[in-house]
């Protein structure tokens, strides 16, 4: 890794780029030269540490400490900061949500040049292309292809060249990955298996191994790392990367998004698809159309012209119910849309939809900043191979369904204020029940005990429960103020030793004790989340 | 039935008895109250099964009887005539109420539907100074938590502890111990938070009998009886909460640091916390909120330990400074991490704990 140090004007803490840190020309303080000076306000362009790379960055130059904070040395940025902090890329690393250099180990690797906040980068992509320059097509979205058969091949090479369905073989099994071999005979995922099977009589159904795809998919995630720690991980298989910051070390998107690719391959032997364009709504359409094992890249200024014959099926965020709302309008392709005031749109589809899908159309991406600019909600659930139909059987399942929610909001560094139970009894009606928490918790122990009590108030006691789900919402971020409970530390404690364990020794090298010989028994099948 | 009582009289006793009555009650049997009239004495009973409170008065009886009567209507309707005496009749399944003129007439619910309440056991009942004991119960009553998904932590948790009462309430983020030594009873139970907010209202008196035992907690007076049934559950087991030693002591006046705490909440939310910096000369409190802009000012007092900053919800604050009533406010804290601890400069009967914002 490249060393580089990197610190802000008005910090208490020792070795700082000034804000100003001279003339275009004269050397740095800390070694590289100063390539340019202001290029407007609040914004420059400059050359430093040992680095050959460039610093960029909009806004107001100076890291102001926060108002009403003696001394000025908090750990806490005002948003502003940060944005304008996220928005300085050095060379292959961006730089973003810096925080106090001297104190927390966020600083440390940020002196290191890693990035450490990933999320909020999608909101300032807009404001950052505009300083970027060339490479404009800077948002790769790699998906891997058909990724949990792949997985299963790596071990099993006699699944080679057959159409292969992963998925529980139940009655009530739904493919979760199928092979293009299947695809092509027309099995999705999502189907039922019974349907499958009768698509591809001759298909072998493999049982899912959620254990190995999430190995796999970390894996994937440490070579994108690699790459950029710009790193958006939408699914266990799919990203949103932005490159914009690899254009000095690749002449092309292209390549970029080549050397992707074959870095997948050549380590886990496992093909990938790449779609590259000027918004992810582009780029991962584009990946779509790349697969399988392809990439495709949307040039900058053609995405209309891509996106035009598409059938509106084909935009995020388009379901049924739209569906059949525009198709009566007599709009079949993306294209189409145009043909139609906004206005009317909005009248026709609904507020939220129409002027969603008019500013897809225009190459807007309305929709997806929504859904992957911030996450909004985490949540685990489980569609059951026979339902559930004692309490014990349910609270089992909600205990493991605690545990999974707590380690994933720990790793996305989120406390939840609310959680919501979800129930779906076996006649397909489906009900949730919300509980909001004076102060936000993440905490197994927490979420279990909640979770248990909504459930009691449903009617799971006597209708049987098909899915069980448990979702936490208001998320918060853990390096927000938060107010601690009395006694919180033992079961935080408890909770990071048990993930620590874990992530050294795998997934089933400690659970619960009533969870103990339970995983084996149930045969239920992961939805993905 | 039939009686006639002064307007005001019966305005008093109606609406005690209703304040047991739950605004949306699933029953509409509870949206009444029971009243039995026997020689010269008339009994009104509210109830929504949790709490239960009776009232009683002396009125001129025309017919003994009994009947039910739809709660908040029929007080607001003797609350509304013309001051002077005032007759309630029950008939042919009609409640009358007439006085001064006007006339009201509601339909009777059934006495046969309304649930039977059993009369209060008050053999273990101990006599308290009604005033002293609602002082105590407010100061706990702060830290209790009104989030019905855990109900144990919705109550004040009576115990006897070293020949003297204790009461406890947590919400799990604060914790409020106020020992009452002039009672040396064995009280013991959860009482809901919802009936001792009630008492003072509704049979609070100088002179207060108290009963906290297996099943209910009854409070009686010569304004009536409360009877509330006590939650079931083991309370969390606080002791082991209370740091055992503080190296560090603020000693601050209240009202300077109510009143800073007061323009400090001006800016502060839930989630925005009060920060605490406390050196020797005192404490300096501030809060800055994104695009809003802070407050910050210095209280003195005397500070004994390590310089530090501590955060806390500027409303949990608030509660527990405004709890203790006393002219200084002691304030111990370990680390930022750790709990802070409330009382009075000089009595050892109160504490209230509170858990930190981590930064």
């Amino acid at each position: 890794m490249v060393e580089i140090g990197l610190e802000f004007a008005g910090k208490a803490a020792g070795k700082i780029v000034p804000s100003s840190p001279g003339p275009p020309g004269s050397e740095h303080p800390l070694g590289g030269s100063i390539i340019g000076g202001r290029t407007g306000p609040g914004q420059g362009r400059y050359r430093v540490g040992r680095l050959d790379g460039a610093v960029e960055w909009r806004g107001d130059d100076r890291i102001r400490p926060q108002v009403g904070q003696p001394g000025g040395g908090s750990s806490r940025l005002s948003s502003a900061d940060r944005a304008q902090a996220k928005a300085i890329e050095i060379g292959v690393y961006h730089v973003t949500g810096v925080v106090d250099f001297a104190m927390s180990d966020e600083v440390q690797r940020a002196e290191h040049g890693v990035r450490v906040y990933r999320r909020p980068w999608a909101r300032l992509v807009g404001g950052y292309r505009r300083v970027m320059g060339g490479f404009s097509e800077h948002i790769a979205h790699l998906d891997m292809d058909a990724f949990f058969v792949e997985v299963e091949r790596r071990r099993r090479p006699d699944l080679i060249g057959k159409a292969v369905l992963v998925g529980g073989a139940g009655n009530r099994g739904v493919v979760a990955s199928a092979s293009y071999e299947a695809r092509r005979r027309g099995v999705r995922s999502g189907m039922p298996m019974i349907q499958a099977r009768r698509l591809v009589p001759h298909g072998v159904v493999v049982p899912p191994d959620h254990s190995a795809y999430r190995e796999a998919s970390d894996r994937v995630f440490e070579i994108l790392d690699g790459f950029t720690p710009s790193v958006e991980r939408v699914s266990v298989d799919e990203a949103f990367i932005d490159i914009g910051g690899l254009r000095l070390h690749y002449e092309s998107p292209r390549a970029c998004g080549e050397k992707m690719r074959a870095a997948i391959r050549a380590e886990l032997s496992l093909p990938s698809s790449v779609g590259i364009a000027t918004t992810r709504l582009v780029a991962k359409m584009a990946s779509r159309d790349a697969k399988p094992d392809g990439i495709l890249v949307i040039e900058a200024g053609t995405e209309l012209h891509y996106l035009h014959p598409k059938h509106v099926e084909a935009l995020w965020g388009v379901g049924q119910a739209t569906r059949a709302r525009i198709e009566e309008l007599g709009i079949e392709t993306v294209g189409d849309i145009l043909t139609f005031p906004r206005d009317t749109l909005v009248r026709r589809v609904g507020e939220a939809v129409g002027a969603m899908l008019w500013s897809m159309a225009h190459g807007g991406e309305a929709g997806m900043a929504a859904e992957t600019a911030t996450t909004r909600s985490i949540s685990v659930e489980q569609t059951y191979e026979t339902d559930l139909t004692t309490e014990d059987s349910m609270e089992r399942e909600l205990l493991a369904h605690a545990d999974k929610l707590s380690a994933r909001l720990r790793h996305a560094r989120y406390v939840a204020s609310t959680i919501t139970l979800k129930v779906r009894y076996p006649d397909f009606t489906t009900v949730s029940r919300t509980h909001t928490f004076a102060a936000p918790v993440s905490s197994s122990a927490e979420i279990f005990d909640i979770a248990r009590r909504l459930l009691g108030r449903t009617a799971a006691d006597h209708r049987g429960v098909r899915l069980l789900g448990i979702g936490g919402d208001g998320l918060v971020g853990t390096d927000e103020p938060r107010q601690l409970a009395l006694g919180d530390s033992v079961w935080e404690e408890m909770d990071e030793a048990v993930e620590k364990i874990r992530d050294r020794f795998g997934g089933s090298a400690v659970g619960r004790a009533r969870l103990a010989d339970f995983d084996e028994q149930n045969g239920g099948m992961s939805e993905p989340v | 039935m039939r009686i006639r009582a002064e307007r005001d009289d019966l305005v008093d006793v109606l609406s005690r008895a209703g304040r047991a009555v739950g605004t949306r009650s699933p029953l509409p049997i509870l949206q009444g109250v029971l009243v039995e009239v026997t020689g010269k004495t008339m009994r009104v009973t509210g109830t929504d099964l949790e709490v239960t409170v009776k009232t009683e008065l002396e009125v001129e009886t025309i017919e003994e009887g009994q009947t039910v009567i739809p709660s908040r209507l029929a007080t607001e309707a003797v609350r509304k005539l013309p001051p002077g005496a005032v007759v309630l009749e029950a008939k042919e399944g009609e409640i009358e109420i007439t006085g001064g003129g006007p006339r009201f007439r509601f339909r009777e619910l059934s006495v046969d539907e309304f649930p039977k309440i059993e009369e209060p056991d008050m053999s273990e009942a101990v006599g308290v100074d009604g005033d002293a004991f609602g002082e105590a119960l407010r100061q706990v009553m702060v830290a209790a938590s009104t989030d019905d998904a855990r109900p144990i932590l919705t109550g004040v948790f009576f115990e006897h502890e070293e020949g003297k009462l204790r009461l406890v309430a947590t919400d799990s983020y604060r914790l409020a111990v106020r020992d009452v030594p002039a009672v040396d009873a064995d009280l013991s139970g959860l009482v809901p938070v919802r009936a001792l907010k009630e008492l003072g209202r509704s049979v609070g008196a100088s002179e207060l009998q108290v009963a906290v035992g297996g099943r209910e907690a009854i409070f009686s007076s010569s304004r009536g009886t409360l009877t509330a049934r006590v939650i079931e559950g083991t309370f969390p087991n606080y002791r082991q909460l209370i740091p055992e030693s503080y190296p560090s002591r603020l000693r601050v006046s209240r009202e300077a640091l109510l009143a800073a705490i007061d323009r400090a909440s001006l800016v502060a939310e839930d989630h925005i916390p009060i920060r605490l910096a406390l050196s020797s000369g005192g404490v300096e409190l501030s809060v800055s909120r994104q695009d809003v802009g802070g407050e910050t000012e210095h209280v003195e007092g005397e500070y004994n330990g390590e310089e530090m900053i501590i955060a806390f919800n500027s409303r949990y604050l608030n509660d527990g400074v405004n709890a203790v009533e006393e002219e200084t406010v002691v304030l111990d804290v370990l680390d930022p991490l750790k709990p802070g601890v409330l009382r009075g400069g000089e009595g050892e009967d109160f504490l209230y704990l509170l858990m930190p914002v981590r930064l």
